[in-house]
């Protein structure tokens, strides 16, 4: 059995989880941060971006527990300042409002460990697939290896079909 | 034990469905309802998609267009979602470690997908590494075939069929209709806060993953899905009957095991053949590479 058993039951995981940090106060899910607040990275590490939305370039990475000052909001996003003076857009999920004091404790079953391998080998996907691989102890790096595998192979495409008389170059 | 490629206890999807999923995939292939969800509406089911191959064949393998475009999920959460699958998949199987494999199978992968309206999308491939016989497509573009598959195969126009056929759910949406058809969508749309987005998030990844690795697609998902891997197939120049070679194998696979089990509910492969097989013969029954001797320099069937 994976570690999800139903739909519904794993829902029921997710949304007790969340619930519990909340409930919990020290984890970084669901606490609406101010402008002016002191926050805290609660992942391993964390890109501030130059525009808010996943598709924003990375400008600077920030590790887990570095202390940011936050700029301005929109919606979810949070324009941060880190102690460098580089200021750049983060989801509000990845922070906290206190140092975290091992993985994302809200989330049963994580450990430290994995959430590190998450944070390192998640950078290819999605901020919203990285972030529940993250808050289910799941590792996307296989995932993220299937994504770089077949932006390397495009470079071989035309020789693997012309090989087999396939694609461009069926006979 | 040899499990049959996508669909398992599909008619079981159909009951538990809700009359949204229904209309949804009402939208996508018509069909007689009533007919499917008893398990005997083969003949209204086999003119519907019938109907569908006599059309342009260009819309076959666009991508999927269906009456719930409304969902609230963009492009990226849709990305996402099929990221999300695939790392619920490969958490379970694991990849298999040979990284020759590996390319083989997405380079396979990148001919057939280019040849489809999403020739620049996200597409990724992976060998799991499971003895079991499977193939999932997660949406968007997310490919993964096991291993124990891999064993079944004879040559690379087998291996083709098998992805084209994954390629074809991913292109007609299949996998997206199960999240947009989830009561989580639905939620997706109305959170305003970052926890309740990631809670509506997690039950469509759920939902998907539920339909994706354990449910499966209904009957007309599955034959949907064959004959869009079959104008893939012809369109690449791989030879469509592989796939039929592969598909019989499951099927003798399917009777070997006798009845009972998981694979009571399955809709039958032989149906599946013979859609396959009359659309191949619709086209002339155009042949095409099978490339056995590449095959068996990337596939060994050897003892480890």
């Amino acid at each position: 059995m994976p570690f999800f058993d139903s739909s519904r039951a794993g829902s029921r995981r997710v949304r007790a989880a969340l619930v519990a940090a909340v409930l919990a106060g020290g984890a970084s899910i669901g606490l609406a941060q101010n402008v002016g607040d002191t926050v805290y990275v609660s992942r391993p590490s964390l890109m501030l971006r130059d525009k808010k939305g996943a598709s924003g370039v990375e400008v600077a990475e920030v590790k887990k527990n570095a202390q940011l000052k936050v700029m301005a909001r929109e919606e979810k996003w949070l324009l941060v300042q880190a102690a460098n003076g580089v200021q750049g857009w983060v989801l509000e999920t990845s922070l906290s409002p206190k140092k975290v004091s091992g993985g994302i404790g809200a989330f049963a079953g994580m450990s430290e460990t994995s959430g590190a391998d998450v944070g390192a080998a998640g950078k290819g996907l999605r901020e919203q697939a990285e972030q529940l691989a993250v808050a289910r102890g799941q590792n996307p790096k296989l995932v993220d290896g299937m994504m770089d595998e077949s932006k390397a192979a495009r470079a071989e495409i035309d020789q693997f079909m012309r090989d087999g008389g396939i694609g461009e170059h069926k006979k | 034990m040899m499990r049959v490629i996508c669909g398992r206890g599909s008619l079981k999807w159909w009951r538990a469905g809700t009359l949204a999923a229904a209309a949804a995939v009402l939208a996508l292939v018509p069909l007689n309802m009533g007919g499917c969800a008893g398990g005997g509406g083969i003949g209204s089911l086999g003119s519907a998609v019938g109907g569908a191959v006599g059309g342009p064949t260009g819309n076959l393998i666009s991508a999927g267009s269906t009456a719930t475009e409304a969902a609230a999920m963009g492009p990226e959460q849709e990305d996402a979602l099929g990221q999300s699958v695939a790392v619920a998949v490969t958490s379970t199987y694991g990849l298999d470690t040979n990284s020759k494999l590996q390319r083989y199978v997405t380079l396979v992968g990148l001919t057939l997908a280019n040849t489809s309206a999403k020739a620049d999308g996200n597409w990724a491939f992976g060998v799991l590494a499971s003895d079991d016989v499977n193939a999932f497509a997660g949406p968007n573009g997310y490919i993964m075939v096991t291993r124990g598959a891999l064993m079944q195969m004879d040559d690379e126009s087998e291996l083709a069929g098998v992805v084209a056929h994954e390629i074809g759910h991913v292109l007609r949406s299949h996998g997206l209709e199960a999240a947009k058809n989830s009561k989580f969508a639905k939620a997706l749309g109305q959170a305003a806060q970052a926890s309740e987005q990631l809670a509506a998030f997690g039950g469509a990844v759920d939902a998907t993953t539920d339909v994706v690795m354990k449910k499966g697609y209904g009957q007309p998902q599955e034959i949907d899905a064959d004959l869009v891997a079959v104008e893939l197939l012809t369109r690449a120049g791989y030879d469509p009957n592989g796939y039929v070679r592969f598909l019989k194998k499951m099927e003798a696979g399917e009777k070997s095991r006798g009845a009972g089990g998981v694979f009571s509910t399955h809709p039958g492969v032989s149906v599946r053949i013979k859609k396959v097989q009359d659309s191949i013969n619709k086209r002339g029954n155009p042949g095409g590479a099978t490339l056995p001797e590449r095959f068996r320099r990337y596939v060994s069937k050897g003892p480890a």
